[in-house]
């Protein structure tokens, strides 16, 4: 442990079990977090990203211990969450935060603004005086953009960008370290989208705050991460930092170049080109594929995929894979990711 | 109408009747849409692109007004009786939607609402109809046809019941597509499938596409022109390159500039400040006008007219006026 590193989180595991109908016995469980092991820096921002039923939002409920692993470890500051008691484990989430994708229903409708701000300070016995609380509650919607107005409103005369800064002031009012974000901007419009990614990046700076950000859009990733993980099954595939890896084209799991190249990026000059297309779905969590959990979709495929686990491999500084064969993705699909990538920042630049 | 042209929209007005007073969701749209084309109606939450869509199938609630001309092969759409409506709804003109799950019966194997399609628009069958609708499910590309035949919507994932859907409307034999969000809801994986589905399909069965979405990525992959809309009004329409390489008007220029396409140590995203505005009592004049960094006393009075910037590419803009 280093003490850069704020989390760091050892072969985790969480397996549900299926309870339904006839099948109650039988011990089938959805494998949603199967082994995962990272570590999330002081000040920064970590993207996760991955499709639906990767187990994103499974993974960031674990490191907030919301719920209890099959297995392994989740160290927060060098402690280890999971040994802790109730008290303990206050103590620590007074630094932790969530903000989920939909604030309307992640935000109480029958209590106002105010009193949904207040809570968490109950809670954890911040503020002696109702005033001093007041003085919190207001301090806080200002650093969100919002304001001495909105806090006799109730959630429901908010606009959905407004919901989410409200979300996103219950997270940090109690001063945290941490706070994990699930899809905050997926349910918003793009031109919010850019209002909230804004206010989050200038809330990290004011604040050193360091997020966990999940999402399913690259496109928000790049933007806003420093590091990304992709995880795919339950697993974390390829671990690389953002602005001089990801954002150059530079990965090396075929998974990631070819959630890359499927998404649409606005890059009109790229089009009329021959899309590569990953063929397939994802597969079951509840009986994911044996070796390689990539190897029924992956067109590179050999009998070694299918048979063993590929280890993690670190094949830059800081830059982790596995796969058995990064090498072929190298050479058949990251040149395309790289001018995929390239075309989009000159459109960042405004150059057409 | 021989000029190639498949739907004309004229002066489309839409108000909805509201306890809280009249909404005016459209405010005189005008659009065409010609064969084999794929037109896009992109704009933000409450622009009114999905209500367009519906009003083309008459599937508005109760409490809709609608006011102008719905030209389908040069018959108005509003004006026909609800008899010969049906034989365009499904059939001349087929949809999509996000949720292919609400669209779908979750009591009925998939095969058999396929083949109500025959049904009910009386469809010519060559083969036994559940060999048509295993040929159906084939050209959607369909894991394992014969098999999802007997497979109820439940049964099947996000990707396969949006083809399960496309095969539905393909029943008909449309020349007119109308796909509402069709992969908003998908996986960016399972949405490259899909999107290249529909386009092949465009020129597999001759089809016009009008594209109801949100995503400019969308948009830039699939549509030959583009109708910006916003609060019930058209912003701007024009060809995609235009639109995306040399947009116009101030909201096309705001839109795409909040894309997150670079990093945040680079700069930050371009925002476009306040809030969509209450259709009950909307600005007047450009209704866009008090979100503009430009705005001018004339935008907040005079509803903008359709300026020229070059072939097939107008901006409904006061600044662009003579300039």
């Amino acid at each position: 442990m280093v003490r850069s590193d704020l989390v760091v989180v050892e072969d985790l595991r969480k397996y549900f079990p299926i309870r339904a109908g006839l099948f109650k016995a039988k011990g089938a469980f959805v494998h949603a977090v199967d082994g995962v092991s990272l570590t999330i820096k002081r000040g920064e921002t970590f993207g996760l990203a991955g499709e639906s039923g990767c187990g994103k939002s499974t993974f960031a409920r674990l490191l907030l211990r919301l719920i209890e692993p099959t297995g392994g470890k989740v160290l927060f500051d060098g402690v280890d969450i999971f040994s802790l008691g109730k008290k303990e484990l206050k103590k620590v989430r007074k630094r932790m935060g969530i903000v989920f994708q939909d604030p309307k229903s992640s935000l109480n409708p029958r209590m106002t603004i105010y009193n949904i701000l207040k809570r968490p300070l109950e809670i954890h016995g911040i503020g002696s005086s109702k005033e001093e609380k007041l003085n919190m509650v207001l301090e806080i919607l200002e650093k969100v953009g919002l304001g001495e107005e909105h806090l006799n409103r109730y959630p429901h005369e908010l606009s959905g960008g407004q919901q989410q800064r409200v979300s996103i002031a219950r997270a940090i009012i109690t001063k945290p370290d941490f706070v994990a974000l699930d899809e905050p901007t997926s349910a918003l419009d793009i031109s919010v989208q850019a209002q909230i990614l804004n206010l989050l990046v200038k809330l990290q700076r004011e604040f050193k705050l360091t997020y966990l950000f999940i999402t399913h859009n690259l496109m928000v990733m790049q933007y806003v991460s420093d590091r990304v993980g992709i995880m795919y099954l339950g697993k974390v595939v390829e671990v690389l930092n953002t602005r001089e890896e990801l954002n150059m084209g530079k990965v090396y799991h075929p998974y990631t170049a070819f959630l890359m190249l499927s998404t649409p990026a606005v890059d009109i000059r790229e089009r009329g080109r021959n899309k590569i297309i990953v063929p397939g779905e994802v597969p079951s969590p509840i009986n994911p594929p044996p070796g390689c959990r990539f190897h029924p979709r992956c067109p590179f495929a050999k009998e070694k995929c299918r048979r063993k686990e590929p280890p993690v491999m670190e094949i830059r500084k800081g830059h982790y894979v596995a796969c058995h064969f990064p090498s072929i993705t190298e050479e058949k699909l990251t040149p395309y990711v790289e001018e995929r990538m390239e075309s989009i920042r000159k459109l960042w630049r405004g150059e057409s | 109408m021989n000029d190639g042209t498949l739907l004309k929209i004229e002066d489309l007005y839409i108000n909805f009747r509201t306890d809280e007073g009249i909404a005016k969701v459209i405010d005189g749209v005008s659009l065409d849409i010609k064969y084999g084309e794929v037109l896009a109606l992109m704009g933000e939450t409450g622009c009114g692109k999905s209500t367009v869509a519906k009003s083309i199938l008459r599937l508005l609630p109760k409490n809709a007004e609608v006011r102008g001309k719905i030209l389908f092969k040069g018959t108005n759409i509003l004006d026909l009786p609800e008899s010969e409506l049906r034989k365009i709804r499904g059939k001349e003109i087929g949809m999509i939607f996000q949720d292919p799950l609400t669209a779908l019966n979750p009591v009925f194997i998939v095969g058999n609402q396929i083949s109500e399609m025959f049904k009910i628009h009386k469809l010519r069958i060559k083969k036994t109809i559940l060999d048509e609708v295993v040929e159906l499910l084939k050209n959607v590309r369909m894991p394992d046809p014969q098999r999802r035949y007997y497979s109820y919507p439940f049964e099947l994932s996000g990707g396969m019941r949006q083809r399960a859907m496309i095969a539905m409307m393909l029943a008909g034999r449309p020349s007119l597509l109308i796909a509402d969000e069709p992969t908003s809801a998908l996986d960016v994986t399972i949405q490259a499938q899909i999107l290249k589905l529909i386009m092949d399909l465009r020129n597999d069965y001759n089809m016009s596409i009008l594209l109801i979405t949100h995503d400019p990525g969308v948009v830039a992959e699939m549509a030959d022109r583009i109708v910006i809309m916003y609060a019930g009004q058209i912003a701007e329409v024009g060809p995609v390159r235009d639109i995306f390489l040399n947009p116009q008007h101030p909201y096309t220029k705001g839109l795409l500039r909040a894309l997150p396409l670079g990093h945040k140590e680079e700069r930050e995203l371009e925002n476009i400040p306040g809030r969509v505005p209450n259709l009950i009592e909307p600005p007047p004049g450009c209704r866009f006008h008090p979100r503009c960094p430009h705005a001018m006393e004339k935008c907040k009075k005079e509803k903008p007219k359709p300026v020229v910037v070059s072939n097939e590419h107008f901006v409904f803009c006061h600044l662009l006026r003579g300039g």
